[in-house]
């Protein structure tokens, strides 16, 4: 994306929740002085192992949790402010939508909380529920749907305002392929129109395809950050990239590569994929922290199964 | 206002294509059928219509109050622990639009289920046949009923308390608001003893607005019993005098039975006077005994002002209104508290009101006379108890002091001018005191925690 | 044996459950502070102090116990339909009437528990209330204020060793304060022996009214049944629809005597609801307990075989419909 794009829509300064129990003892340190900028038409991946307080971010900026310290604005705003959710979409990671109401219901009725006129609502629903993929099941209870229909009217209703800032916690999960690749589309054609979105995943590959940024939080705290393809530069060490030669040479070629092939040569950084990064910074932050708030990783599962059998 | 609008929308689809909604109309209309058949009255057409009436707007306002009161406690605390709430505020959307959105929404299911409750009642008394003219007169027809002006006794118990004191009636250690209280008890009951060749006055005040049908009707109606019973009827004169003493209407000595007697009086009484001086002469006689009118119903003028469908429409006014209140007192709980605890605090919150208000109502001698001495702190939590139900009773007064059901199958008359009152503070007050508190605390929640916080 | 095992496992894990909700804390509290502070604060009614400290701590334990039993099964069967938690138990060798069952026993084994805490309280509100005494040691009006004071504290000293434990042991504080209150309820019922009319110190002697044991089983086998109809409605409706359900049959069980009991013999209508409604009046001996009046056990026995009897047809249906529901 463009240096252009400034504006900071949502921002984070030293953001912490602690959750307390009864007595009023911390319980659980959610999140730990998070610093984070959201601008003006990007996507910005927020990454970590579960319970390392990417929801509890996310409800934060929604004003669904209240922020123990730190400063947080979205859109200008306050969270607790109602004005600031006239131009936000929402799309937790579950889909918390009405059993009881068919889709169309759904989104004629979120699209009333939004003051919409009636006219507006008609077209922007009918315009949604052809993009998810559900004008002939549109007079279906939710009740009745699988868990991917179900999530594409909670898509819809995220976007039946138009937000300028789209939230999606998790919005892939439950969906069959044809319809994460959808999604992917949705969020880059979203980002072409100048729409910001949060994205929290746990499908790397779809992080990595669509995030024009990425953080990735580890027990509270923002471990890395900054853009993907930065990330996943190894600043040190070289990759050479040259047509394939004769095996006899290659201890040759590693010698004086660009002198044996005669061609040109190209000399890089090599770049991890995101998920062998993901699980290098992980990995790395568990071994520094002592206690966790969020789920430890466990044994690698092969390992499991072949001591079990 | 769309917003609300959307909301209370949201919750009336959640109470029809539940199966609750149903459930309770289906309910509500087995109950209103069927109870007519089952409860017996006294045998006449009059206590038959009557008790039925009485049964089932008693009946329905329970139902009702009990399904609104649990609708509204789930209304949004259900939201919030199934967590569809976390969408609805992440709209611009304030909790003051979804409290009222809901609460209208509950109110429109009371409203239908009321109006169920009610068009199955009038049918049942059509299908039980109870439309003679005695049931007409009495029980099918709205009658302002004008009662004496409430007396105030407490300058008389004032004058004797200290007549007593210096006469040295009193011990000094004696408590003094017991002596009071026995004193006041004298008093009343000695103005409702009128012995042979005494003479008794009542003043009432006409209320404005009091506007005889036209058809008849009018008439004073005294309840009173001998001091002892016989077979004998008692010679007694009424007369009605203007405020400054003139006579309006007399009827000269006639034999009157114990227990109730009627006597027509003419509509202009009602209507040409803001108030009447009735007065009421136990003849002396040779066979004369001391009358005792009764304390509650013992004198009063009733007027026939109007139809009984437009009487139990307003009756069942006022049970919507009652349980408007009902619903918006559950939907602050559910708003600020699970919606097990939701109930438990409204339900026991109710529950309180109602001790509170039979103790208050009951007017029970304070203190004991058994001849022992009690320790201070025993005196320290009477003191407490009554003063925590006397609190209780200020603010829950007013919706106890409703009574539809019993009015309208006494025949009379709910005023529009009541209907108003009682809707101001039941309706306006109370629901927007609750409604600030459980706007207040569902701001204040935090509606995304983890399930064990 | 394995059944026996699985149907353990599953009652155990309800009691659990419902013994962790703060809700049943709250009704044990409620319950036992009430029914303390009645004795102490009802004064002076010319000997029916006995008569309202003694019935209004029976409807407590009727009202508060409706509400645990109804509460606790609706929300144990319905929430685990709805999570899907009853799915994943179901899809283990785990029979689906076996599951019901264990859920019930679940819920009754708080029941009980709750019962037995009530009890006592009831006894210790009816002794600690004010009396007249006619005898050759007492004459007059007294009131056992140790005893009320003992009782009025006990939800409290519970709730601070269940904050202790939850502080130190990092134990649940709701079962924590819930099992303390439970043993201090065993201990006050058996000190208050040594607390004589007066309030004043004595040597063990009984002075507790024990009809009330056997009014309170019949309000402990009442919940029960309610137990059993609320786990049935909870099958098909959610929390608050089974809940009001709950209510709306509770209430009417209340009058169903009076309306169609009394007309059972004219009318196979008015017979067939009084069949099918429960009568709570059967278990309802507040009335029969004053002017000295006894509860027969004759009677008693065939109250609980009612409530055995309707419990068990309940939870027949209950079972069928069960097995017969598509699971989330």
């Amino acid at each position: 994306m463009s240096e252009a794009k400034s504006e900071a829509i949502v921002s984070v300064k030293g953001l912490r929740k602690t959750f307390r129990d009864f007595w009023g003892r911390a319980k659980v340190e959610a999140v730990r002085g998070i610093d984070l900028e959201i601008r003006k038409g990007e996507i910005f991946g927020l990454l970590g192992p579960n319970g390392s307080g990417k929801s509890t971010t996310i409800k934060i900026l929604l004003g669904l949790l209240h922020a123990t310290g730190g400063d947080v604005s979205v859109l200008g705003k306050s969270p607790s402010s109602v004005k600031s959710k006239e131009r936000i979409g929402y799309l937790p990671e579950e889909t918390y939508v009405y059993s009881y109401l068919t889709p169309r219901e759904t989104l004629m009725f979120y699209g009333r909380l939004f003051d919409m006129d009636n006219a507006r609502i008609k077209e922007r629903t009918q315009q949604l529920l052809e993009m998810v993929g559900l004008t002939h099941v549109s007079d279906r209870q939710v009740g009745e749907f699988s868990k991917g229909m179900a999530r594409r009217t909670g898509l819809a209703q995220a976007l039946i305002n138009d937000p300028d800032l789209v939230i999606l916690d998790e919005p892939t999960s439950g969906l069959d392929p044809i319809g994460c690749r959808q999604v992917k589309d949705l969020m880059l054609e979203l980002a072409r129109n100048g729409k910001t979105i949060l994205l929290s995943s746990h499908l790397l590959a779809d992080v990595e395809d669509v995030c024009d940024r990425v953080a990735i939080l580890f027990n509270g705290e923002i471990k890395a950050e900054g853009k993907v393809e930065d990330l996943l530069k190894e600043t040190d060490s070289l990759s050479l990239t040259m047509p394939s030669v004769e095996e006899g040479k290659l201890e040759e070629i590693r010698q004086f590569a660009a002198k044996l092939s005669g061609g040109a040569v190209q000399v890089d950084h090599p770049s991890m994929d995101l998920e062998s990064f993901f699980v290098d910074v992980v990995n790395r932050a568990g071994d520094e922290k002592g206690e966790m708030s969020g789920a430890a990783s466990g044994t690698d599962i092969a390992e499991f199964l072949k001591n079990v059998s | 206002m769309r917003k609300i609008g959307a909301i209370f929308w949201l919750t009336l689809k959640s109470a029809v294509r539940s199966r609750l909604f149903a459930g309770s109309a289906l309910l509500l209309f087995a109950c209103m059928a069927g109870l007519p058949f089952l409860v017996k009255g006294d045998g006449t057409a009059v206590g038959e219509a009557r008790v039925l009436i009485y049964y089932n707007i008693g009946i329905a306002g329970m139902l009702v109050g009990v399904l609104a009161l649990l609708q509204a406690c789930g209304a949004v605390s259900q939201e919030i622990s199934e967590r569809q709430i976390q969408l609805v505020r992440a709209k611009p959307v304030s909790t003051m639009h979804i409290w009222l959105g809901k609460w209208l929404g509950v109110l429109c299911v009371n409203a239908v289920l009321i109006a169920v409750a009610g068009t199955t009642t009038r049918a049942a008394i059509w299908a039980r046949g109870l439309a003679g003219d005695d049931v007409k007169a009495e029980v099918l027809t709205a009658r302002r009923r004008i009662a004496p002006a409430e007396e105030r006794v407490e300058y008389e118990v004032d004058h004797l308390y200290l007549e007593m004191k210096e006469a040295g009636r009193i011990l000094p250690e004696s408590d003094e608001s017991a002596i009071r209280q026995q004193l006041k008890l004298a008093i009343v009951s000695a103005r409702t003893t009128i012995g042979p060749g005494q003479q008794r006055r009542w003043r009432m005040e006409i209320p404005t607005g009091t506007a005889p049908k036209g058809s008849g009707g009018t008439e004073l109606r005294s309840l009173f019993n001998a001091a002892y019973r016989d077979e004998k009827p008692m010679l007694c004169s009424w007369r009605i005098l203007s405020d400054e003493g003139d006579e309006l209407y007399s009827v000269a000595p006639a034999a009157y039975m114990d227990g109730l007697n009627r006597l027509p009086l003419p509509e202009e009484l009602v209507t040409e006077h803001s108030s009447l001086v009735v007065e009421f002469t136990n003849e002396e006689t040779r066979d004369g005994r001391t009358v005792i009118f009764n304390e509650r119903r013992g004198l009063e003028i009733l007027v026939n002002e109007g139809g009984f469908g437009a009487n139990m429409f307003r009756a069942l006014l006022v049970v919507f209104i009652i349980t408007g209140l009902v619903a918006a007192l559950g939907l602050t709980m559910g708003a600020v508290l699970s919606f097990p605890v939701a109930v438990f605090a409204s339900v026991g919150l109710v529950i309180a009101s109602l001790i509170a208000h039979f103790f208050m109502a009951t007017e029970v001698i304070p203190h004991s006379h058994d001849g022992c001495d009690h320790a201070s702190h025993e005196e320290f939590q009477l003191e407490i108890g009554e003063k925590m139900a006397a609190g209780f009773e200020r603010i829950i007064g007013p919706v106890f002091s409703q009574k539809p059901a019993e009015l309208l199958s006494e025949g009379l008359l709910i005023a529009w001018e009541d209907v108003a009152g009682t809707a101001l503070l039941l309706f306006v007050v109370y629901p927007l005191l609750l409604f600030m508190g459980g706007a207040l605390g569902l701001g204040r929640r935090q509606l995304a925690l983890p399930e064990s916080f | 044996m394995i059944r026996l095992k699985q149907f353990l496992a599953l009652a155990g894990l309800t009691a659990v459950e419902v013994l962790r909700q703060p809700v049943s804390l709250l009704l044990f509290v409620t319950a036992l502070a009430c029914m303390g502070m009645s004795p102490l604060f009802l004064l002076h009614n010319f000997g029916e102090s006995g008569k309202i400290v003694r019935d209004g701590a029976l409807a407590l334990h009727m009202f508060l116990g409706f509400m645990l039993a109804g509460y606790s099964s609706c929300s144990v069967m319905a929430r685990e339909i709805r999570s899907g938690t009853a799915s994943a138990v179901l899809s283990k060798p785990v029979g689906r009437e076996l599951f019901f069952l264990a859920k019930y026993a679940g819920v009754v084994v708080v029941v009980l528990f709750f019962s037995l805490c009530a009890t006592g309280g009831t006894l210790l509100a009816e002794k600690a209330c004010e009396k007249f005494y006619f005898s050759s040691r007492l004459v007059g009006y007294y009131v056992d204020n140790t005893t009320g004071v003992l009782l009025l504290l006990c939800p409290g000293a519970a709730c601070l060793i269940g904050a202790f434990v939850n502080v130190v042991r990092k134990r649940p504080f709701v079962t924590a304060a819930l099992s303390s209150a439970g043993v201090l309820m065993l201990l006050l019922v058996v000190g208050a022996c040594f607390i004589n009319e007066m309030g004043r110190p004595q040597s063990f002697y009984c002075l507790y009214d024990l009809r009330l044991i056997k009014a309170s089983l019949l309000i402990c086998a009442g919940l029960t049944v309610v137990a059993a109809i609320a786990l049935l409605l909870a099958v098909r409706l959610n929390t608050v629809q089974a809940m009001t359900a709950l209510t709306i049959i509770f209430l009417l069980g209340w009058v169903s005597h009076y309306f169609f009991g009394r007309n059972a013999d004219a009318s196979v209508a008015a017979s067939l609801l009084y069949g099918l409604l429960p009568d709570w009046q059967h278990f309802w001996m507040g009335d029969r307990l004053s002017d000295e009046g006894v509860i027969p056990t004759s009677y008693a026995v065939r109250a609980v075989c009612y409530a055995a009897t309707y419990s068990l047809a309940i939870l027949t249906a209950g079972a069928a419909l069960f097995s017969n529901s598509e699971m989330k």
